[in-house]
């Protein structure tokens, strides 16, 4: 065949891939906002706001272009959905091209063309076999867990990984090209590329070092071990300098040039900003044009398009100035943007040394006093808070605490998860302050690596247990095969006698190991194909360990994370795809015919047969992403704020970031409840976010707060030591008896309460922790998913007509009562809050004998958060016990057959759980246990006998065990 | 070795254009913003959420083009 033809096919078919992802994940992409991060990408991308640090701002402005096809504001989430969707099937497009380039120098090197004595170099059988490997690789990827689940939701994840798929193929395409002058040109693109995927996500950084491999082999003269190591070492540095150089490095010089033009020459602010970026771009262009050298030149070129890729973080800078109502971080001068840069919101984790969660702290004696040491590090400038100077302040300087015990890879550095650690471990040695070395190690092995990593892995290629996020126990989480006996061992438990929960838990997907077989024999097939092979081995091992197992080791992770974090390693996960790819042309390569003719069906039955894999993945990880008809996030979102009442302008503390995010979708994006205000406690820790409460933004006035930045500027207030009992605030006396101080944010709620006296609603989402603001518990009235901070309430009180208005009339419940919508874990725990209301509302009618309205909230139940979708739990026990006063027996019975029946499944398979393992499960045999006697007992209490009988022996025989 | 050429490389040109097309998106999104004393709803104006950063976007986009027109690094480019 000739290589235009070739080419022609190839590129066909990676359309037809391109379509196929296309279609798959337009057809399952969630028609509005998703559950945690996506509102606010969405609202940064729909009205250029900020978002959390690094911000994304190239994101933000693809997103942009995407929204404007939406017809109306609902329809905006949609469209950066499908901006993920349409992005990913690209990144698919890339991977097919990947691997079939990597095939076919595989499969046709000089050397192995001249010993298997092919005489035509592209015959038809080679070329089925090359696209099958691209078909049944990509196809593997696209059907496959975590890359499916960043494909249909908003978030930069599959953006981050088109760019990877990108880069990675544009490395190839040079190579192809290397001799001829224009190579030059992909080099350049990959830099810009580079630059601008700052602006999406740091990942893509991580190709860099299996990219610099490529360049190595291509024009190296003679390949040596001494060669390879080097090659290593610069692809390392690189990724490091731009990482901890370039990124953080043109911003802080531009912060000494503005201190210089605004402090020293008492220019305007940002002068300073404007003349460095000047001097900087017409300076390295100059350079440019002077310099003579090929390579010094090439280098230019390529910083000067690293940095304009870069320079989309002017985006996030001039949003910022214009005080957008989400503006996290205030990133609208050179040095907020500087912290903004490098997350420095989220703390520092010790790599190569430092100490371990159980260090103490050195001190040392200053007067009478012993003080922590401290160091003083870096000062921190912002602009001067009095508005009449242009000047930048230090606000206060950096302080490092000392610790007398420090180590080598401290891999439990967090003294806030102590608890956590010892946990995991089960009891951690130390020797004297620090964890032994083994011991260290240990942690890094069975956590970080085994259960933060390769368990991820083997979800996408082997099998997935269900979709509840694990930590250890053996029910949630884990990876399986599917093939029974292989998992009784693995768990530690008896997979026949699963609860139905758990058999029929959508995240349940088996693929009995298959992918990840065809990926080890791709693997080894590769590294046996002469030199060629063992090269392209090497470049596709270092984009897997770099894109997984060096992110592993980078994050120093903890346990107890609050989700399950598989979306980084989406990288590591393509380049095990391409080894999937590969793993065909090893099958087909392993069978030997002499006709032709025999040659062509066995290429193609070798293709189908590898076809079938991705088929089956897809057979199983559909249905738990299909978000198709889902609109839970917006709906949820809107119910907390509908909680509140019209009038007023109310206000509504919300927890953190998970439980804000929603609302704030709905207020800026769909523009619903402007008149309301969401205050995170959280965030109220922060001068930038009280500066950000006390501007009016829609409908909404500022909050009364009287104070003034310098009072509760960053340093200043943080806490405050409270040596009084009470304050009074109107008429209500707050009681602070069992309070040591209170942290700024409490500080700043009780000043709110106080100066808005009564005259505006405050409301606490009922989200909130129960450790958040504790002296305010005993004056809350529940309206719907929130509290009224009341000065009349006595304890916790219902507010019956609010509560039933909303549930009845104003609450929206995201499409749940329709068939076959996935409820993963998240959306199905909010439904619980919202069923634990409607349990709220109708013992409280029940209390009042209005029991014709408690049994129109049973019916909204079953029609909104049916059964089938969202399963009983032990509040719809209020709803049995209506269905009981009320002669509704049948629907009782169903209720109460239905928990009793779960539980006893569950209690039964628990007991089956091996001794070693059943630590973690005992939390949910304490759950289940107490479901069982508390759905027991209602039956008892109504003379249920035939369901008590139908269920005694087990019963009894659970409680038994119980109690032994 | 180096080649002058007469005419102008096209690739210069798609940068600098890409380059004026950046900024003036920039230029256009800027404006003044909230303040304690009140919202400014222009700060959503058509001209500095949609027009901006189009323009933006597409210099960002135009600079991949101008890359992609480049030559070889030997000429003057």
């Amino acid at each position: 065949m000739q290589q235009k033809t070739f080419q022609k096919i190839n590129t066909l078919m990676a359309w037809l891939m391109f379509a196929i992802a296309a279609v798959v994940y337009g057809l399952t992409v969630e028609p509005t906002a998703s559950l945690w991060d996506c509102p606010e990408f969405i609202a940064c991308g729909y009205k250029l706001e900020i978002g959390h640090p690094p911000g994304a701002p190239v994101f933000m402005l693809v997103a942009n272009l995407f929204a404007q096809f939406a017809k109306d504001p609902s329809q905006v989430a949609l469209m950066v959905n499908l901006l993920s969707a349409f992005l990913s099937a690209g990144c698919i497009f890339f991977l097919f091209l990947t691997i079939t380039h990597l095939a076919r120098r595989c499969l046709l090197s000089e050397e192995l063309r001249v010993k298997s004595e092919e005489s035509d170099p592209l015959s038809i059988p080679q070329v089925i076999t090359l696209e099958a490997c691209g078909i049944v690789g990509a196809l593997s990827y696209t059907f496959s867990d975590t890359f499916w689940f960043s494909a249909v939701e908003a978030e930069v994840y599959a953006f981050s990984s088109f760019l990877t798929a990108l880069m990675f193929w544009l490395i190839l395409k040079w190579e192809d090209e290397a001799d001829e002058p224009g190579s030059d040109r992909w080099i350049i693109l990959i830099a810009y590329i580079t630059g601008l995927s700052i602006g999406v996500h740091l990942l893509c950084l991580l190709c860099l070092p299996a990219m610099s491999y490529v360049v190595y082999f291509r024009k190296t003269k003679r390949i040596t071990r001494l060669g390879m190591l080097k090659t290593l070492v610069a692809g390392a540095l690189l990724v490091a300098i731009i990482l901890y150089g370039l990124i953080p490095g043109v911003v802080k010089i531009g912060g000494w040039a503005e201190l210089l033009f605004t402090n020293v020459l008492h220019c305007p602010y940002n002068t300073g900003l404007i003349c460095y970026i000047t001097v900087l771009t017409c300076g390295l262009i100059y350079l440019y044009y002077k310099v003579k050298r090929r390579l010094a030149k090439l280098s230019l070129a390529c910083v000067l398009m690293l940095l304009a890729g870069y320079s989309s973080y002017g985006v996030i800078f001039i949003r910022a100035n214009a005080n957008t109502p989400m503006c996290e971080n205030a990133p609208g001068n050179i040095f907020s943007l500087g912290s903004y840069l490098n997350r420095e919101q989220y703390g520092e984790t010790p790599l190569l040394y430092g100490p371990a969660y159980c260090s103490e702290l050195d001190y040392e004696q200053k007067g009478d006093y012993l003080v922590p040491k401290q160091k003083e590090g870096k000062a921190i400038y912002r602009p001067s808070a009095d508005s009449t100077r242009e000047e930048y302040e230090v606000i206060r300087h950096n302080i490092k605490y000392i610790y007398k015990d420090n180590m080598l890879f401290p891999r439990m550095h967090s003294s806030r998860h102590d608890k956590a650690y010892e946990q995991w471990m089960g009891g951690v040695k130390k020797k004297g302050n620090l964890p032994t070395t083994l011991e260290n190690l240990r942690f890094f092995l069975s956590y970080q690596v085994n259960f933060m990593y390769w368990r991820y892995f083997l979800w996408n290629f082997v099998g997935r247990q269900n979709n509840i996020q694990g930590n250890g126990e053996v029910e949630h989480g884990n990876w399986i095969t599917g093939i029974s006996w292989i998992d009784n061992l693995l768990l530690g438990c008896d997979t026949s006698k699963l609860p139905s929960d758990l058999k029929e838990n959508k995240g349940r997907n088996v693929f009995y190991g298959l992918p990840l077989l065809l990926g080890l024999v791709g693997l080894f097939w590769q590294y046996n194909r002469g030199n060629e092979g063992k090269r392209q081995f090497l470049m596709v091992l270092l984009l897997f360990v770099m894109t997984g197992l060096a992110i592993v080791v980078y994050l120093n992770q903890t346990p107890m994370q609050p989700r399950e974090r598989d979306y980084a390693y989406a990288g590591s996960f393509y380049a095990f795809a391409i080894w999937i790819g590969l793993g065909v042309a090893a099958l087909r390569e392993e069978i030997r015919v002499k006709s032709e003719k025999h040659k062509v069906v066995l290429s193609v039955v070798v293709g189908l047969v590898g076809l079938a894999i991705p088929i089956q993945m897809a057979s199983q990880t559909w249905d738990d992403h299909d978000r198709s008809g889902r609109y839970t996030c917006r709906d949820f979102g809107a119910n907390y704020m509908e909680s509140t009442q019209h009038e007023g302008n109310p206000i509504i503390l919300s927890n953190g970031d998970n439980d804000t995010f929603p609302l704030w979708y709905n207020h800026e994006v769909e523009g619903f409840r402007t008149d309301t205000r969401t205050c995170n406690m959280e965030y109220l820790q922060t001068d930038w976010y009280i500066d950000q409460m006390k501007r009016p933004a829609y409908q909404s006035p500022a909050l009364p707060i009287s104070w003034q930045h310098k009072d509760y500027q960053e340093g200043k207030m943080e806490y405050v030591p409270v040596n009084i009992d009470s304050i009074n605030i109107g008429n209500m006396v707050v009681s602070l008896k069992d309070k040591k101080g209170l942290y700024k944010s409490e500080l700043i709620v009780l000043e709110m309460l106080m100066q808005a006296d009564w005259k505006r609603p405050v409301y606490l989402s009922i989200s909130v922790g129960s450790s958040v603001l504790p002296f305010l518990r005993d004056h809350l009235v529940l309206e719907g998913l929130a509290y009224r901070i009341s000065p009349t309430a006595t304890g916790k009180q219902v507010d019956v007509e609010r509560l039933y208005e909303n549930i009845m009339h104003r609450f929206r419940y995201g499409g749940l009562n329709r068939k076959g919508v996935y409820v993963d874990e998240d959306t199905k725990r909010l439904a619980n809050t919202h069923q634990l209301i409607m349990s709220v509302l109708i013992d409280s009618l029940l209390q009042q004998a209005d029991v014709k309205r408690a049994l129109e909230v049973c019916r909204k139940w079953q029609k909104e958060l049916p059964n089938v979708n969202v399963p009983y739990t032990e509040y719809a026990l209020s709803m049995a016990r209506c269905y009981y006063l009320t002669n509704h027996t049948e629907e009782a019975d169903e209720i109460v057959n239905n928990l009793l029946r779960r539980s006893i499944e569950w209690l039964t398979w628990i007991e089956t759980i091996n001794r070693r393992r059943i630590g973690g499960s005992l939390h949910s045999r304490y759950e289940w246990m107490q479901t069982m006697l508390l759905t027991f007992s209602l039956a008892d209490q109504f003379d249920r006998k035939e369901i008590m009988n139908k269920y005694r022996y087990q019963y009894e025989n659970l409680i038994k065990k119980e109690t032994d | 070795m180096k080649i002058l050429l007469k005419k102008k490389l096209t690739s210069r040109k798609i940068l600098m254009i890409a380059c004026i097309l950046i900024l003036a998106g920039y230029v256009l999104m800027s404006g003044p913003g909230s303040t304690e004393k009140a919202f400014n709803p222009d700060i959503f104006s058509v001209r500095r959420i949609v027009i901006a950063p189009l323009l933006c976007l597409s210099g960002y986009i135009l600079i991949i083009v101008g890359i992609l027109k480049y030559k070889s690094i030997s000429d003057n480019t």
